[in-house]
């Protein structure tokens, strides 16, 4: 009885909302855990704001499944509206003219272009042509934890500044037992999920003086010194044990959450969640530098779908718009750490109070400067996992990095020269 | 008339994506773009892939490590548990089936608790009980090598043996499968007449001859039945491997065959390359079978 209660109640509430709001926009997203909370209400806020569009948000896996989903959605013509995509998927459905192209809409409101960051407004930009908007951007940086550095007698406001500083550093935090076995490890670098191993080792390669491909994208260049340098270095972590070898992805985040790892690169989009949650202090700093300084660039953007009709185009363009005005993205900021995507808002008071409360969230701002969005391509997904075996096979012993990167970059190549045939 | 309705759903289900894929393992098709044919080319290439064969290996790996211990356990439980007198009986037929009714997701989960690095039950015994701790799902080294580390010999690839981390998902796949065989293998033991083992005495047999000349015959039903059901499902694991090693396991040594299948499909968007492989295990899986039916078949005693 109770049940049949709720699920009218349910309905009602359904219509009422469909047949009130004129427009209803069905909004496919990949954020969970701390940061669902953060983006319903944000989307709550745009319903009460909005009371002619409707925004439905739902929650559909990882940047990866919702390419998945998104291509089944497209062949079986259930699309949603509006669809939060990976800066580095966006290629793969303008390839196919599957994503609506935002020139008019930008044309008509041209603060809106020259309000975004520079950098990141590239990120969408495909062939001359915007096709989303920039929304959740984070970059790479180093997470250590104070409380080891103190313990160790290093200065906790000190972070490493180089490769040699942070080879240095993470010597002396790691800890081993009297039989030998180390209990503590400095550093945790790359080893983890194929999706994240190599967003973390590609800033080696950059900071090496190295690139990852050819600028027209014909061409994968892993195989030259500078990339096979930083597999050597990076390799010599694990050999001289700084850096535990024997480690998952969930193994290492949960040591480095226990207190057993000092320092490690991870996601800026994490630091608002890692502060409300580590029961140690958190440090937030620029990845050291070596031949050059530089971080990588990673995240997602609000894009619109091209087969909705003219109508929803407008509402959700305004839905996105919204999304990333000055005021969202500073609250977007605040509570999960991915960077502010408007210059108005780095100019703002707000984001000086922001970082009074939370002093960690600044150098994330401090380091777009310095970020490089990451290379996209339409076989992303399997070039990435490729590198990810490649450096993989290092680490175990397999191959040396000349070979590892010689074998894959050939492979890669394979891939990029089929592109072009089709 | 009346098997309309099937009739019907199996079309649409099963007969018109099966014909589908068929077609589509000689297209190229990456979901979005017009599908393209390319011959045998997708079939071509899979033969001639390392990743391919090495695939096939780990399959090949899985199959021949949990079909002979899952007959085996699942023998000797029913052994065990026959004796309809033994004072809860129903309750220890029940724990021992309980594996086999978990979902293989949240068994995986369990597992992956049990042999996690840091925090794992199966390392933290192993140091209590002065050991050094193992990274069971992150070794790549199969286990045949490990033994003959200790004499300095390399093996060739196909004789160094399941990965560490392949062997964990293995017993994984035992302890799920034992239950299962428990089960048929006790209806079996039942239906097996008591004056043979009495003959039998009378003849003054052995426990052990009674067993070997009596109850295994017999039993050959049963096991025909569980080497054939084992052999299908354990070509087409999928669960576990996607649960405990989402990335494929250390060096990829945990990714089997349907595993592969999936990365092309869904991660990387090769169709009809995945289309092609599926084909491919499905002949394979065809051929065994034919094979089991011909030449163990003879072997089977029916009453």
């Amino acid at each position: 009885m109770k049940r049949s209660f709720l699920v009218l109640f349910m309905i009602i509430l359904l219509v009422t909302t469909l047949t009130f709001a004129n427009v209803t926009l069905v909004f496919w997203h990949s954020m969970s855990d701390y940061q669902k909370p953060a983006l319903d209400r944000l989307v709550s806020e745009f319903n009460a704001t909005h009371p002619n569009i409707h925004v439905v948000a739902i929650y559909e896996g990882n940047y990866d499944q919702t390419v998945t989903k998104l291509k089944a959605a497209f062949l079986s013509g259930n699309t949603p509206d509006v669809v939060q995509l990976n800066i580095e998927h966006l290629r793969i459905f303008t390839a196919n003219h599957q994503l609506l192209d935002l020139s008019k809409f930008i044309s008509e409101d041209p603060s809106v272009k020259s309000d975004f960051i520079n950098s990141f407004w590239k990120t969408v930009v495909i062939n001359g042509k915007p096709y989303a908007l920039p929304f959740n951007i984070s970059c790479l940086m180093l997470f250590y934890n104070k409380d080891l550095f103190r313990k160790a007698g290093l200065d906790p406001n000190k972070p490493p500044k180089t490769w040699k500083e942070m080879e240095k550093i993470a010597k002396k935090l790691t800890i081993r037992a009297p039989n030998g076995r180390i209990i503590q490890y400095g550093l945790f670098w790359g080893v983890s999920g194929e999706d994240t191993a190599f967003y973390q080792f590609e800033p080696l390669i950059w900071q090496n003086g190295g690139r990852i491909f050819n600028s027209s994208m014909t061409k994968c260049l892993v195989d030259q010194p500078p990339a096979v340098g930083a597999l050597k270095t990076w390799k010599s972590w694990f050999k001289e044990g700084i850096s535990p070898a024997n480690m998952n992805l969930q193994e290492g985040i949960q040591a480095f959450m226990m207190g057993k790892i000092a320092m490690g690169p991870m996601t800026s989009g994490g630091i608002r969640y890692a502060l409300d949650n580590l029961p140690w202090d958190l440090g937030v700093a620029m990845l050291p530098s070596h031949k050059a300084t530089v971080t990588t660039l990673g995240g997602g953007s609000l894009a619109i779908l091209s087969n909705v009709s003219p109508k929803k185009q407008k509402a959700a363009w305004e839905f996105i718009k919204w999304m990333t005005n000055t005021k969202n993205t500073l609250y977007w900021y605040e509570n999960t750490g991915y960077l502010p995507v408007r210059k108005s808002a780095l100019n703002s008071l707000q984001i000086k109070i922001i970082w009074k409360r939370f002093p960690q969230l600044k150098p994330a701002v401090e380091a777009i400067p310095y970020a490089r969005p990451r290379p996209v391509n339409v076989d992303i997904i399997e070039i990435r996992h490729i590198l990810f075996n490649a450096i993989e096979e290092v680490r175990h012993g397999i191959k040396t990095p000349e070979e590892a990167f010689k074998d894959a970059a050939q492979k890669i190549d394979k891939i990029l020269k089929s592109e072009e045939t089709k | 008339m009346f098997i309309t309705p099937t009739g019907l759903i199996i079309t649409v289900f099963v007969f018109f994506p099966l014909v589908y894929a068929f077609i589509m393992s000689f297209h190229s098709w990456n979901m979005s773009s017009a599908p393209m044919y390319v011959g045998l080319k997708n079939y071509i290439m899979a033969l001639e892939s390392v990743s391919f064969w090495n695939s096939m290996l780990y399959t090949v790996y899985y199959v021949l490590g949990v079909l002979p211990f899952s007959l085996i356990f699942g023998l000797f439980f029913a052994l065990l548990l026959k004796d309809n007198d033994m004072r809860g009986t129903s309750i220890y037929r029940m724990i021992y089936f309980m594996p086999v009714v978990t979902s293989p997701i949240a068994a995986a989960m369990g597992f992956n608790w049990i042999f996690e690095n840091q925090m794992g039950i199966a390392n933290h015994l192993i140091e209590k009980l002065g050991g050094q701790p193992v990274s069971w799902l992150s070794t790549p080294t199969g286990i045949l090598q490990m033994l003959f580390n200790h004499f300095n010999v390399v093996l060739p690839k196909i004789l160094q043996g399941p990965s560490l981390t392949m062997c964990v998902i293995i017993l994984l796949g035992i302890w799920q499968n034992v239950g299962y065989a428990t089960v048929v293998y006790l209806a079996g033991l039942q239906s097996i007449s008591d004056t043979y083992y009495e003959a039998a005495s009378l003849d003054g047999a052995t426990n052990w001859k009674k067993f070997w000349h009596i109850t295994l015959p017999l039993l050959s039903p049963s096991t025909f039945f569980l080497l054939i059901m084992f052999t299908i499902a354990s070509f087409q694991v999928f669960g576990p491997i996607q649960i405990m090693t989402p990335a494929g396991g250390p060096l990829n040594t945990t990714s089997v065959i349907v595993f592969y299948l999936y990365r092309q499909a869904f991660s990387y968007y090769n169709m009809g390359y995945a289309m092609a492989i599926a084909f491919l295990l499905m002949g394979l899986i065809l051929a065994i079978t034919v094979f089991q039916f011909r030449f163990l078949e003879r072997r089977v005693n029916y009453e």
